[in-house]
């Protein structure tokens, strides 16, 4: 009976030690993990940018993949706006600026969905097809529509339509830009991730507190020109908008070395104050 | 009852044993010990560490058809290479053995067959080196050296490696695999030159058998300061007084005792002298493993740097930058960045202070350079000895832009491994 005893409390014994050699393995584990995935580190600073009451959504930590490319500035949209129909175009410093005779109504929760029909129409817009919808840079009245280039688009004046709509939810009028020949300079290579950009412009001390991300997008934004070609590079594109505020503020990180791009694009910028 | 009886024990058993267990696993794993280190590394560093994967990377791949037709992969939408290295990933359970050794015949019968891809290092490599690549997964196999890599594209169980020197052939198996992503990449958007791959001088190399069209490229540069590396390389702990000599274009800054640093304004070059005592590690791989150290540290752009060349009697590990998977080449032959231990107290890195960034739309049509045969020929003709005409390929040769110092012309060129000095086509020609 004695001896019963005594097994009672070494069973006891070693199933506490177990427990706790258990819970001091299982620790061993997420540390050895914690070394290995840098992105843990990422979470890491993630945290506390939410502790200085940034607020972010969901990051993708994905590497995609982009190019160098180029495209030129061309008159090709005045040799063509001929074809154009119910509208009276004009052609002023590269940019098309077109009215329309007869408005366009278009659905009032979904203006995309009609925008989209229309642009197959050659009549309506040239190169139509080239482009694609904005989210971020359309607002309500103002329908913003970025040229494609190798699996992404451009944001650029540069290279984009804007339709403006009046209260009725009809097409009043547009203007266009357009790149023609965009190509690849050079094969493609891996990006930094969404998560990286923002940690990025977040460690540059360009996200100050008590501010909304209010969306990251991958984009090629204009490096330089040269005579009539322009340079663009892939671009994480972030808008930061301070808390109590509609004001967007866009900072735009260099998607292959990570670098901050200061000075920011003049006409991108005007695009956007015309949003708010 | 009697089952009770036993209960106690056997449990007590387990929980010995399972304590028993985990004190052996906690004791004997490394982590254990290990503190969860944080590197405090600056944005534009963590930015400009390639991996080894990167660096020590083949450079050219070259695809043989099932008719035994071969071609280069050149890179024009996608970087061929790095296609093909990333379904390189999974390979399991790797068995190595030798299957010949100074036998030219069975090394090219391996590297010439049919339905394969032939990936080339730009020089010899190690097995460990190599192992990056395949994601740690060779780790256990022995540390030969590698010059290329022969992937079939029809069989999925075997690759082998070759080893120029002495003509070896090292066939690896794995476990089963899918070939479907290896020959997704044949399909991708590249273009192709026709070649073969045969002996020079009984060493084993990459002919173009038909003229090459290459692009002529402008490449808008990263221009880093002094200031830049004079920070990064002598800021030192026991170093607080650095002193500054400048002599017609050169400019030496010195830390008093064991760290030198020399730029020269003209041709933008620098030389980083570092008299601390270092390993002095003569093996391949720890060579290549300090001098992937020593540029790292250097916080040069790395952006398409790959290794290019290692000679063991200098010591030298030459690293250049790639356009379309061709290297470029200064003036004086020399590259993007190079490493070199002279003995047990002093090493010299050598870099450029400017570095190609981004490439700009060029008007130029392609320049038609001559087939490697029709090149040597010429050569030949000239008064070279073939002999001295080591090794070849093909490279872009650096030049400043008469417009803009911030612009480089990068423009296609033969260049020749002749007197221990790289040389471009055009000069050695124009030398006679």
């Amino acid at each position: 009976m004695n001896f019963r005893r005594i097994e009672i409390i070494f069973l006891v014994t070693f199933i506490a030690i177990d427990i706790f050699l258990f819970g001091m393995f299982k620790k061993n584990m997420d540390m050895q993990a914690d070394n290995v995935s840098q992105g843990d580190s990422d979470s890491v600073i993630v945290k506390e940018m939410r502790n200085d009451q940034i607020k972010v959504g969901n990051l993708s930590k994905k590497n995609e993949t982009a190019y160098y490319i180029s495209g030129e500035q061309s008159d090709v949209l005045r040799n063509q706006m001929g074809q154009l129909v119910n509208q009276t175009p004009q052609f002023v410093g590269h940019e098309l600026e077109s009215e329309l005779k007869q408005p366009i109504t278009v659905d009032k929760n979904n203006p995309r969905k009609s925008i989209d029909k229309l642009l197959t129409d050659s009549t309506f817009v040239l190169f139509g097809d080239q482009y694609v919808y904005s989210k971020n840079l359309s607002t309500s009245r103002n329908i913003v529509y970025n040229q494609k280039a190798m699996g992404s688009s451009i944001y650029s004046s540069e290279a984009q339509i804007r339709f403006t709509l009046n209260s009725n939810y009809q097409i009043v009028s547009y203007t266009q830009s357009y790149l023609q020949g965009i190509k690849s300079l050079r094969e493609s290579s891996e990006t930094i991730s969404e998560t990286r950009a923002l940690i990025w412009l977040y460690q540059y001390n360009e996200i100050p507190n008590n501010t909304t991300v209010a969306w990251a997008s991958l984009g090629y934004t204009k490096l330089l020109s040269i005579d009539g070609d322009r340079v663009f590079i892939p671009t994480w594109i972030i808008a930061i908008r301070p808390q109590n505020s509609t004001q967007v503020q866009l900072k735009r990180i260099n998607a292959f070395t990570g670098g901050i791009i200061k000075q920011t694009d003049e006409n991108l910028k005007n695009s956007q104050t015309s949003m708010n | 009852m009697r089952f009770s009886k036993y209960l106690i024990p056997l449990a007590l058993t387990i929980a010995v044993v399972a304590s028993l267990t985990l004190s052996v696993v906690l004791w004997t794993n490394p982590a254990n010990y290990r503190t969860n280190k944080q590197t405090a590394q600056s944005p534009q560093t963590q930015q400009m560490i390639k991996p080894k994967r990167y660096v020590y990377s083949p450079v050219q791949a070259i695809h043989t058809n099932a008719d035994g037709t071969q071609q280069i992969m050149v890179n024009k939408l996608v970087n061929t290479v790095t296609e093909i290295k990333k379904t390189m990933h999974h390979y399991q359970n790797p068995r190595m053995k030798t299957l010949s050794k100074n036998s030219q015949v069975d090394y090219f019968r391996i590297a010439n067959q049919t339905d394969s891809i032939m990936l080339n290092y730009s020089d010899t490599v190690s097995m460990r080196t190599f192992n990056a690549i395949v994601s740690n997964r060779f780790r256990k196999l022995p540390n030969i050296k590698i010059n290329r890599v022969v992937l079939p594209t029809n069989n999925s169980t075997k690759l082998y490696l070759l080893y120029d020197k002495n003509f070896t052939v090292y066939e690896v198996d794995v476990k089963k695999h899918s070939l479907k992503s290896l020959n997704k990449v044949l399909q991708m958007d590249m273009r192709t030159q026709p070649a073969s791959f045969k002996l020079l001088n009984n060493r084993p190399t990459v002919y173009v058998t038909s003229s090459v069209q290459m692009q002529p490229y402008k490449y808008l540069i990263d221009r880093q300061s002094d200031d830049y590396y004079v920070s990064r390389l002598l800021n030192t702990q026991d170093s607080t007084s650095i002193n500054v000599k400048r002599r017609k274009n050169m400019t030496i800054y010195g830390d008093q005792s064991s760290l030198q640093l020399t730029f020269n304004s003209r041709n933008r070059m620098a030389e980083f002298s570092d008299f601390r005592p270092n390993h002095n590690r003569r093996s391949l791989t720890s060579t290549i493993n300090d001098s992937y150290k020593n540029i790292t540290k250097l916080g040069l752009p790395m952006d398409n740097v790959r290794f290019f060349s290692y000679d063991p009697k200098s010591r030298t590990v030459m690293y250049r930058t790639y356009v379309e998977g061709f290297p470029i080449f200064r003036a004086s032959g020399f590259g993007t960045v190079s490493t070199r231990t002279l003995n047990s107290s002093a090493q010299r890195i050598q870099f450029s202070l400017d570095n190609p960034e981004v490439p700009l739309p060029s008007n130029k049509g392609y320049v038609s350079l001559p087939s490697t045969e029709t090149m040597l020929k010429r050569l030949v003709n000239r008064g070279y000895n073939l002999k001295d005409l080591q090794k070849v390929r093909l490279g872009y040769t650096w030049k400043k832009d008469s417009t803009s110092p911030l612009l480089i012309d990068l423009n296609p060129d033969w260049y020749i491994y002749y007197k221990n000095q790289w040389r471009s086509y055009t000069a050695l020609m124009n030398q006679y």
